[in-house]
């Protein structure tokens, strides 16, 4: 089922939440919403269920609209982040618990019981109680509970967000195989940019109640439409410096000094207009050396170094400007002093305008840009 | 990266057990304060109770003579003491269901995302702030056959010149929609708190599913409040067994006695006519009563109840 949303909005009395959400989410789609807390993606969700009402904008399911129909008119499941299982109700109960709807035989619901569970790998827990699971398992259930609907449209709303980081890495693989076996639309709600881009086909990103950029995992990477995009996807998150642009010397100067004590400048090698700019540097493009081997080279401060054993985040600092070089090697811990060169290609170098916060593309950068191994 | 220092722990952080008070010796002095409270008003009339109970007594109170069980033959052999068993059982039937089903009902409206919900909550908690005596009175003035509101409405809906506390039925009406109303505030809080604790995802999930809203009462509401609801039903019903001032300010037990309630009967006897022995007693079978009423709550209700 394909899903519109046609310029809604939401106020809670005078609090807005949403503002003028438009977007398109295709049949069988892994569509993920993000975005930090008190960005409207849950309230999204809710609308999308019909559990709250919007207060302007339509919704449409295929070409039906469905704005002002009752929940459970909308064919659809739902997951939540506490799972939502009632704790005097076995399993199975609480998977039959949302088949309600659907009028079926009782040897149909215990077959769409028994298949729900088996898809989940908790066949042999159907007559436990929710409370004599982990938390993984109450969380299988309640998956288990939306695909026995087998609606079209399943909803989840931080599902992962209480589990321990290791189930969870766990599950999120579990969900995008049960997605891709059962091809229904599939609309994610999480505050957690790993998770949008580890999952969704396509992702939203919301902040301040408003669409920031909807486009697949490495669009957002590679092609930030804005400063918030470019620093909310990404983890470590972008470096973001404030420089000043001469196209006619072709240089950036940024805001730290070289070894001499001058500003440091670095080659610009895009058609970017003069005058002031956030510059965005990704952490893992941003090299770190202990001896200078160029003239560009900017000598930093070791601030910190966070050993991850196949690479190190490194914080350096530079005339009071902390930044992360994320490096694939290990790095000496004791070292104080360090040189950092910055890239040179278009692609790495993101522009973006101070006051907008704005992409400032050149053409160069987009073309430099490849999606994955070229 | 920070080093966690691991040999920093100081070696003499407590004293050893050997210095230390035992611990039972401030533990008696802080509880001695309630033993005592508890001793004088509490032990010591309980056990003069059981110890009445087994005696004639003078008109002093004081026991005068040994009769073994005698007080319980007399008293299960007096009529009017049926009466009032009967009667309390009624009330007890009737204000307990009655305080629930209508706490249930205020908490459920007071619950409902609606502009001045704050208000309607602090108003049907407020029954809690009143007491006994002052509701009494509060009540008497409605049921007065003359300017009562109750019975001007009852007379403007026809039903003519009614005197509702000298009627036999009316009385007791009257005394258990007095309590009822008394009862509501506690009973609404408790509730009031137990409903807003149900998670909202539950009524989602439900709605989805298409369950009406009565099906969501039965099947998440209810036995999700259960604890509360048992809570109440325990305390509410040993309340009423007990009622006595609504009794003693409101009817006196009358008509003939038709709203006379243990509780108020042990007072009489012990008070009006002077027969602590016969009070004790029947005292005594109130304790008993209760006792079993809540073993009986407990045994079998208690089965129903869900704790989390």
């Amino acid at each position: 089922m394909a899903i519109q949303l046609t310029h809604l909005t939401k106020h809670f009395g005078d609090t807005p939440v949403l503002d003028d959400i438009t977007a398109t989410i295709n049949e069988g789609e892994f569509y993920v919403l993000v975005g930090p807390s008190g960005s409207g993606k849950s309230t999204i969700l809710r609308i999308i269920a019909g559990l709250i009402p919007a207060t302007s904008g339509d919704i449409y399911f295929d070409d039906k609209k469905v704005t002002d129909a009752a929940p459970k008119d909308r064919h659809l499941a739902m997951v939540f982040q506490n799972y939502a299982l009632l704790p005097f109700m076995s399993v199975a109960e609480n998977i039959r618990f949302g088949l309600h709807n659907l009028h079926l035989s009782t040897a149909d619901e215990d077959a769409r019981v028994a298949d729900a569970l088996q898809m989940v790998h908790l066949s042999d827990l159907a007559d436990r109680k929710p409370k004599e699971l982990s938390g993984g398992q109450q969380q299988r259930v309640a998956v288990a509970r939306a695909i026995a609907t087998q609606a079209n449209l399943v909803l989840m709303d931080e599902p992962l967000s209480n589990l321990d980081a290791q189930l969870r890495t766990e599950m999120r693989e579990e969900l995008v195989e049960l997605h891709k076996a059962l091809k229904m639309t599939l609309i994610y709600v999480t505050h957690d940019q790993t998770e949008a881009m580890t999952m969704g086909e396509r992702i939203m990103v919301l902040n301040d109640h408003r669409i920031q950029q909807v486009g697949t995992p490495l669009e957002l990477y590679n092609h930030p439409q804005n400063a918030f995009v470019a620093t909310f996807i990404g983890s470590p998150k972008m470096n973001m410096f404030t420089v000043t642009v001469d196209a006619a010397a072709k240089t950036i100067t940024l805001p730290m000094v070289d070894e001499d004590g001058r500003p440091a400048l670095i080659p610009l090698p895009a058609g970017i207009p003069s005058g002031t700019y956030q510059l965005g540097v990704r952490p893992e493009k941003v090299r770190l050396s202990l001896a200078s081997a160029s003239e560009y080279d900017v000598p930093v401060t070791v601030v910190n170094v966070a050993s991850l054993g196949r690479a190190s985040n490194v914080a350096v600092k530079n005339s009071d400007v902390e930044f992360i070089a994320d490096i694939a090697e290990q790095f000496p811990e004791d070292a104080a002093k360090a040189f950092v060169t910055f890239p040179t290609a278009a692609a790495d170098l993101h522009f973006f305008a101070p006051d907008t916060g704005l992409a400032v593309t050149s053409a160069a950068e987009k073309a430099g840009v490849t999606d994955g191994i070229a | 990266m920070v080093s966690h220092n691991e040999t920093a722990v100081p070696a003499t952080a407590t004293p050893t057990p050997a210095k230390r008070h035992p611990w039972w010796r401030s533990a008696f002095w802080f509880l001695l304060p309630s033993l005592v409270i508890m001793t004088v008003f509490t032990y010591y009339p309980m056990v003069m109770t059981v110890f009445n109970s087994l005696f004639a007594t003078n008109l002093t109170g004081a026991a005068a003579k040994f009769v073994g069980f005698g007080n319980y033959v007399t008293i299960f052999s007096d009529p009017l003491f049926f009466k009032s068993l009967t009667n309390t059982f009624i009330f007890v039937a009737c204000d307990s269901v009655g305080v629930i089903l209508l706490a249930l009902l205020l908490a459920r409206l007071a619950t409902a995302r609606i502009r001045g919900a704050g208000f309607f909550r602090t108003a049907f908690a407020s029954t809690m702030g009143v007491s006994a005596a002052a509701a009494s009175i509060l009540w008497i003035f409605l049921f007065n056959p003359s300017v009562g509101l109750i019975s001007i409405g009852l007379k403007q809906l026809g039903f003519g010149n009614v005197n509702i506390l000298t009627d036999p039925t009316g009385a007791m009406i009257a005394v258990i929609l007095s309590s009822i109303w008394m009862g509501s505030g506690f009973a609404f809080l408790n509730l009031l708190g137990a409903l807003q604790s149900v998670p909202q995802d539950y009524y989602d999930v439900a709605s989805l599913a298409g369950w009406s809203s009565w099906r969501q009462t039965w099947k998440i509401t209810i036995p999700m409040v259960s604890p509360t609801l048992f809570f109440l039903i325990v305390v509410e019903v040993i309340g009423a067994f007990k009622t006595f001032t609504q009794i003693d300010l409101i009817t006196g037990g009358g008509p003939d006695n038709t709203t006379n309630f243990i509780a108020y009967k042990v007072y009489q006897d012990a008070f009006n006519y002077r027969n602590i022995g016969i009070a004790s007693a029947e005292a005594i079978v109130l304790t008993v009563i209760i006792a079993v009423a809540t073993w009986i709550q407990f045994r079998y209700t208690e089965r129903k109840v869900y704790y989390q």
